[in-house]
């Protein structure tokens, strides 16, 4: 009987137990698609400025601005003993400082409450430059529409502000294709230290070169200044999107190229339409980027005006748009959304002419409503109606102002640019709403 | 009175007695008065007045041996040496003197009786080994048969009745009053032998002595007396390796005998050595008075001695009785044999089998510690402060709570106090779970009637078979001691029903003290004597298995409180489901030799070896089921103990099968060969266990968390500040806890020890934290230690990916520490913004102390960053958020405690301690009994 019950229960539970599962492991599993999605440009409680020069002769000044209350900090990360700047910025108001440190140096902006955006200009001397600082760190950063022709000085500057030692490997993509180079490959960049990459030197005599910035490990915030001996243009890193727009794609004076990047391995279709100021209608142009590579478009037989364009590809790419003139040299990468709001942090930063240029791709007329913003309040406010499928250009020199804060009825996309004795500055600004 | 010499030239004794305190002489005295021999009168030897019956003469008192040929007018030949507890036949002396005449002796020592029990050997004289252990040769109780009747050499006589040359005592300068009894018969043979002369037992001589304690010969004051007598007598180049392995083996002893309930066996081994660092000075000089010592001279003495250590043969002889035929741990006779012949038994290569496979299943764990991984984690630098916190205190687990802590804590911990806080406790109760475990199998094994190998192999299979390497494996250590007590619970189901009342008493108190240590550990196996005296009772047809199976149940349930009393009232179904499950899943080529020798042994075996093999594959397999059923919702404690259970059952169909053709041997062929391919699967299962000794450590991983140190090596004063420890679920050290998306966290509250290593249910500031990390990971927060510090996290740990590791690879205040890994992958992050567990409303730090939080009253209060409490103290407490905010007027900030808990914690330590006193108690009532 023994024998029997024993088989029988142990028939019974070995059945049972060989036909129960482990419960699935609920540890998450690295997602290997993490840092695809496209990173929302939007106000953030970081911003890194990897530029800023003050010297002698010319002034550094910090703009920053918000939708709401916020109250901020730069710092100076890797800089002994760096002071600190402190400030306030809000709907009505927005904050202007000036750099402390003499030399070229990078900053950090830090939201206590709120978030918001920022931008670095630099005027004086013989050059005029500026850009947006970036919120977001996106997998790989674009940085189009550099060259290393003789007298030009191409720096990137790759900011590390983070406690992590980054490395990081740059793709030179020029008009001979992609560039090879050991000095470009594995690129250490310490925490909280910003390394200095003369690209001149190590890639010279180069048309257009294009760098892509790769981590390896880490993260960096790079941007790319060029310095013509007349001017110099500063623009940051972007990540890839599948659309671009250029509110301002050229200027009147100012001979501008599209420049297109591609860190995939496949091809990139690519077209390009283009919104007139006098509205005249523009056939679209197409074209494709190698996968990686670059590609150009000459814009400077497109119209005599300015005017605007969005770039929409079949795939991910950079893009950005640089303006030279005999003196001037100014560069900008795309908006990669339109957003009904935007947060434009820097006109009246610089001793020029500052212009507002909002671009509406949409099929459909609405208002579009600005206000200046400066440190001690709401300045001039102004509305005006934005056509579709066009460009608009509003005059906002105002030497108080700090920055600009743009909402319509639709979606539009801004930018800004400032022009002084021949110099230009080519600058973009941050969607608040999308 | 002084006798005249015999006239026919018969050699002249002079009878000395050598008195002790409180031992009458009359009997002594009597005896010497009426030997046929003729003596001179007898002196006594003492250094107290003498006590002698009213009315009758005083005998003549000298305080040595030489005052007492010394006064004598003429001179004698012989000296006739008398212990006052001594009664001699009338003819003793005769036989002694006629002894030493024919065989020209210089020291003659007389036959020892029992006084009580006249029929008994005491003594026929005897050898020792090297460090002066004596070896009587007789076995215990060993009656007078005139077995030794023959005159023989001896290296030691008892001094009970020793008849020494005149000459050679006055050479030897007497006897060395500073030694015990034993000790100072051994001194002077071995003195005698040393200086040439001839050393005899004469057995016709008898004598009685009342010395007759089984343990008269080690006792430290014995000990201590050999080691002098060593120092005494041989040569310095023996004396160099001697006195270092008596050292040694002295310690083992100690540590041998502590196990088996002498507590003060390390107590006596310091005793020993600091007499003799006491009496150094005066050994030295009777060293130096000998000047024969010599390579030579040790020689001699060898002649006499026998192999090895004595001591050792008869710890071997008692593991022997244990595993060996007919040894039943119940069946408590001390029986020392320590012949050469012991080895040549089976059960002797039976324990030495087994002593060599627990050595190599231990060893790292002895040698090196134990690992930190899984719940395999350091115990608590203080045993008294972690039971103060078991008993009703604070919960250090996660962010804290007053909830009570798993029973092991407190078993731990009271251990190791009574260990005296030693560190290397966890690895001594490992060592001891396996030998426990083993032998307790064995014993198992062995009264459910099968054979010695067979328990060997259960043993083996119970420790080292896969599912108790599945447990093991994954680091859980409280199964592996679990496993120490687990078979001796269900022994003492198996055993013969004791004789009487007491030792009923006795026996329930084992099963039940037995059960409660597996229950601390895990405490569903406080049913497992239920359901074996359900199996084992239904197989041998015996009710009393399920009686007192259920009566060791109910036994053990008083020592789980107070941390059962929390879960019944609270959540009774958590008992069952709570904690993260195992779920025993081995590979087939594990299994398939248990399974085919179980069935084999089931369907073909007959007898005692079937029906051992039919419980195990009823409770195996019942285990089994249990071991995988975390898919149907059972939680780590049911799983754990299914896992054992699976063990349980392995090792008694692998003992089954073992057996099982011993059974057959009037079956038919078929049958007989079918069951011995099970005999060969199960010796198969059973030589898979040893695939687990090259790890050394009872098949627990590699060290994964004595990386952790670093939070105490670079802890300020404020001792060391809490680690957020994240990764894959099955990394983490202890229990978890995970955010909605899966993610795996925990926290360690300074030191990682075993009292962390469950936590205790979420409470407000568990969720708080789990908010902060998901909000981590989900957003782009760069200060995160900003967000952490609030928590008191100082340092966050990483075993391997997590979302949260994602969330780390850059931000602005977690600092990595290069060239820190946890594991092959993880990674440390230090942070730089300030994180307290405890500061005041002026930023000073407190720092951590036994019970709580101290530190100057610099400030009004002080937050202490533990989960929202109001027992919090002892001064002015109000919540803050999740915290706690006190007073810091009083200097410290302490857990008041939690008043039920702290009675019930007590009451079953209380209980703990009465089944152990009863079955301790008890347990001489049983051999008696037994004896009968």
């Amino acid at each position: 009987m023994i024998r029997g019950a024993a088989l029988l229960a142990a028939g019974f539970c070995v059945a049972a137990a060989v036909f129960l599962t482990p419960p699935s492991s609920p540890d998450p599993a690295p997602d290997l698609l993490a840092g695809e999605e496209e990173i929302y440009p939007g106000p953030s409680r970081f911003i890194h400025c990897p530029w800023a020069l003050s010297d002698g002769s010319a002034e550094g000044v910090y703009t920053v601005a918000a939708a709401g209350p916020a109250a901020f900090e730069i710092s100076f990360p890797g800089e002994t003993a760096g002071p600190r700047l402190a400030g306030e910025a809000g709907p009505e108001t927005a904050a202007r400082l000036s750099n402390p440190l003499i030399g070229a140096v990078s900053a950090l902006v830090e939201f206590s409450e709120g978030t918001g955006s920022a931008a670095a200009a630099f005027s004086g001397g013989d050059m005029l430059a500026g850009d947006l600082c970036p919120g977001a760190v996106p997998p790989v950063w674009h940085l189009p529409g550099g060259s290393t022709m003789e007298g030009e000085r191409l720096t990137l500057r790759l900011f590390n502000p983070f406690t992590v030692d980054a490395r990081v490997d740059l793709w030179a993509l020029s008009e001979l294709g992609a560039e090879a180079d050991a000095a470009l490959d594995g690129l250490a960049v310490p925490a909280r230290r910003t390394r200095v990459v003369e690209l001149e030197e190590i890639l010279p005599g180069r048309e257009a070169l294009s760098i892509l910035v790769l981590p390896a490990a880490g993260a960096v915030i790079p941007a790319m200044i060029l310095d013509t001996g007349d001017d110099a243009a500063v623009w940051p890193g972007v990540g890839a999107s599948e659309a671009w727009e250029f509110p301002i794609a050229a200027v009147e004076g100012l001979a501008a190229e599209l420049v297109l990047t591609n860190d995939a391995s496949l091809a990139v279709n690519f077209l390009v339409e283009v919104f007139d100021e006098t509205g005249a209608l523009i056939d679209p142009m197409d074209g494709f980027i190698e996968g990686p590579g670059q590609a150009r478009l000459d814009l400077g037989e497109v119209s005599s005006s300015g005017f605007g364009l969005l770039v929409t590809g079949d795939g991910p790419f950079g893009a950005a748009v640089r303006g030279r003139s005999a003196t001037a040299a100014a560069a900008v990468p795309g908006a990669s959304v339109n957003a009904s709001a935007w947060l434009v942090p820097g006109p009246g930063s610089v001793p020029a002419d500052a212009r507002l240029r909002l671009l509406n791709t949409g099929l459909t007329a609405f208002e579009v409503s600005y206000t200046i913003l400066a440190p001690s309040g709401a300045g001039r406010r102004a509305a005006l109606e934005l056509p579709p499928l066009s460009v608009e250009t509003v005059d906002v020199t105002d030497s108080g102002a700090a920055g600009v804060l743009v909402s319509g009825e639709g979606a539009f996309s801004a930018a800004w640019w400032a022009e002084s004795e021949g110099r230009a500055v080519f600058a973009g600004a941050v969607p608040i709403e999308r | 009175m002084t006798t005249p010499s015999d006239p026919a030239g018969r050699p002249r004794v002079l009878p000395i007695v050598l008195a002790r305190k409180g031992v009458g002489l009359a009997d002594v005295l009597e005896s010497i008065e009426a030997q046929v021999y003729e003596t001179e009168d007898a002196v006594v030897v003492a250094d107290h007045p003498l006590e002698t019956p009213p009315g009758s003469p005083s005998p003549r008192r000298v305080r040595n041996i030489s005052q007492a040929w010394a006064s004598l007018e003429t001179p004698v030949e012989y000296l006739w040496l008398l212990d006052a507890r001594t009664t001699a036949r009338p003819d003793a002396l005769e036989a002694l003197v006629s002894t030493a005449l024919q065989v020209d002796a210089s020291v003659t020592g007389s036959k020892v009786l029992d006084a009580g029990r006249p029929e008994r050997l005491l003594s026929v004289g005897g050898a020792t080994d090297v460090f002066g252990f004596p070896y009587t040769g007789l076995d215990h109780g060993e009656l007078d048969q005139e077995q030794f009747d023959v005159i023989r050499d001896a290296a030691y006589l008892e001094p009970a009745s020793v008849l020494v040359r005149r000459d050679l005592a006055e050479g030897l300068g007497g006897l060395d009053r500073k030694l015990p009894y034993a000790a100072s018969g051994m001194d002077l043979c071995q003195r005698a032998r040393v200086l040439g002369g001839r050393v005899v037992v004469a057995p016709a001589s008898e004598v009685f002595s009342r010395v007759s304690g089984e343990h008269r010969l080690i006792t430290w004051r014995e000990q201590a007396g050999r080691l002098r007598v060593m120092f005494k007598t041989y040569s310095f180049v023996t004396l160099l390796w001697t006195v270092p392995c008596l050292f040694l083996l002295g310690l083992l002893m100690s540590v041998y005998r502590l196990a088996r309930g002498g507590w003060l066996a390390p107590v006596d081994w310091i005793r020993t050595w600091a007499w003799n660092a006491l009496h150094l000075p005066s050994t030295w000089n009777a060293r130096r008075r000998k000047r024969t010592l010599s390579l030579a001279a040790d020689a001699e003495l060898f002649r006499y001695q026998v192999r090895g250590s004595v001591e050792l043969r008869m710890a071997a002889s008692e593991l022997g009785a244990l595993f060996g035929g007919g040894g039943d741990p119940e069946d408590d006779d001390p029986r020392l044999e320590a012949s050469p012949a012991f080895w040549q038994r089976p059960s002797a290569l039976a324990a030495a089998l087994a002593a060599g496979f627990l050595f190599a299943l231990v060893r790292s764990a002895l040698l090196d510690g134990l690992p930190a991984v899984g719940y395999t984690l350091p115990l608590p630098e203080s045993a008294w402060d972690a039971l103060r916190a078991y008993a009703g205190g604070w919960h250090r687990g996660g962010l804290g709570s007053p909830e009570p802590m798993h029973p092991s804590v407190g078993a731990t911990a009271a251990v190791k106090l009574l260990l005296g806080n030693n560190g290397w406790t966890a690895s001594w109760l490992s060592a001891g779970a396996a030998v426990s475990g083993m032998g307790g199998m064995f014993v198992l094994v062995r009264r459910m009637g099968l054979g010695i190998w067979a328990g060997l192999a259960a043993g083996a299979v119970l420790l080292a078979g896969f599912p108790m390497l599945a447990l093991t494996g994954e680091g859980y250590w409280p199964g592996l001691l679990a496993a120490g007590g687990f078979p001796w619970a269900l022994a003492g189901l198996a055993a013969p029903a004791p004789a009487g009342g007491l030792g009923w008493i006795g026996r329930l108190a084992r099963v039940g003290l037995a059960t409660a240590w597996t229950a601390v550990f895990a405490p569903m196996l406080a049913a497992a004597p239920l359901i074996f005296g359900v199996v084992w009772g239904a197989a041998a047809r015996s009710y009393r298995t399920l009686i007192i199976g259920s009566a060791a149940s109910v036994m053990a349930l008083p020592v789980l409180f107070p941390w059962l009393d929390w879960w019944v009232v609270r959540d009774p179904g958590g008992l069952v489901s709570g904690g993260v499950p195992f779920h025993l899943d081995p590979a087939w080529w594990a299994w398939a030799p248990a399974a085919a020798a179980g069935l084999a042994a089931v369907l073909f075996g007959r007898g005692r070896p079937m029906k051992a093999a039919a419980a195990g594959l009823m409770i195996g397999s019942a285990g089994f089921l249990a071991a995988r059923s975390s898919g149907l919702g059972l939680g780590r404690e049911a799983t754990a103990a299914g896992i054992l259970l699976t063990g349980l059952g392995v090792a008694l169909a692998v003992a089954g099968a073992l057996d099982g053709p011993s059974t057959l041997e009037d079956a038919r062929l078929s049958r007989r060969m079918t069951a011995r391919i099970g005999a060969g699967a199960a010796l198969l299962a059973a030589l898979s266990t040893l695939a687990a000794l090259p790890n050394g450590r009872m098949g627990l991983p590699d060290d994964r968390f004595g990386v952790l140190e670093f939070a105490e090596t670079r802890a300020e004063r404020r001792g060391p500040d809490r680690i957020l420890m994240v990764g894959p679920g099955g990394g983490l050290p202890g229990e978890h806890r995970r955010l909605e998306d899966g993610t795996a966290y925990r926290l360690v509250g300074g030191r990682l020890d075993y009292s962390q290593a469950w936590l205790p249910q979420p409470r407000l500031g568990d969720q708080a934290l789990e908010q902060t990390l998901a909000e981590l990971i989900e957003g782009e927060e760069l200060r995160p230690g900003g967000r952490l510090a609030e928590f008191g996290v100082e340092w966050t740990a990483a075993t391997g990916w997590s979302p949260l590791v994602d969330a780390l690879a850059y931000q602005l205040d977690m600092r990595p520490l290069s060239g820190l890994y946890i594991g092959e992958t993880g990674a440390v992050w230090e942070n730089e913004a300030d994180a307290y567990r405890a500061v005041t409303d002026r930023g000073a730090p407190w720092r951590q102390t036994g019970a709580g939080y101290a530190g100057w009253s610099f400030g009004e209060t002080v937050r202490i960053s533990e989960n929202a409490d109001p027992r919090w103290g002892p001064q002015g407490w109000e919540q803050d958020g999740w915290a706690n905010r006190v007073s810091t007027l009083p200097g410290e900030a302490v857990f008041g405690g939690v008043a039920p808990y702290r009675r019930l914690a007590l009451a079953s330590g209380a209980w703990a301690a009465a089944l152990a006193g009863l079955a301790a108690g008890c347990r001489p009532y049983l051999r008696r009994e037994q004896a009968a």
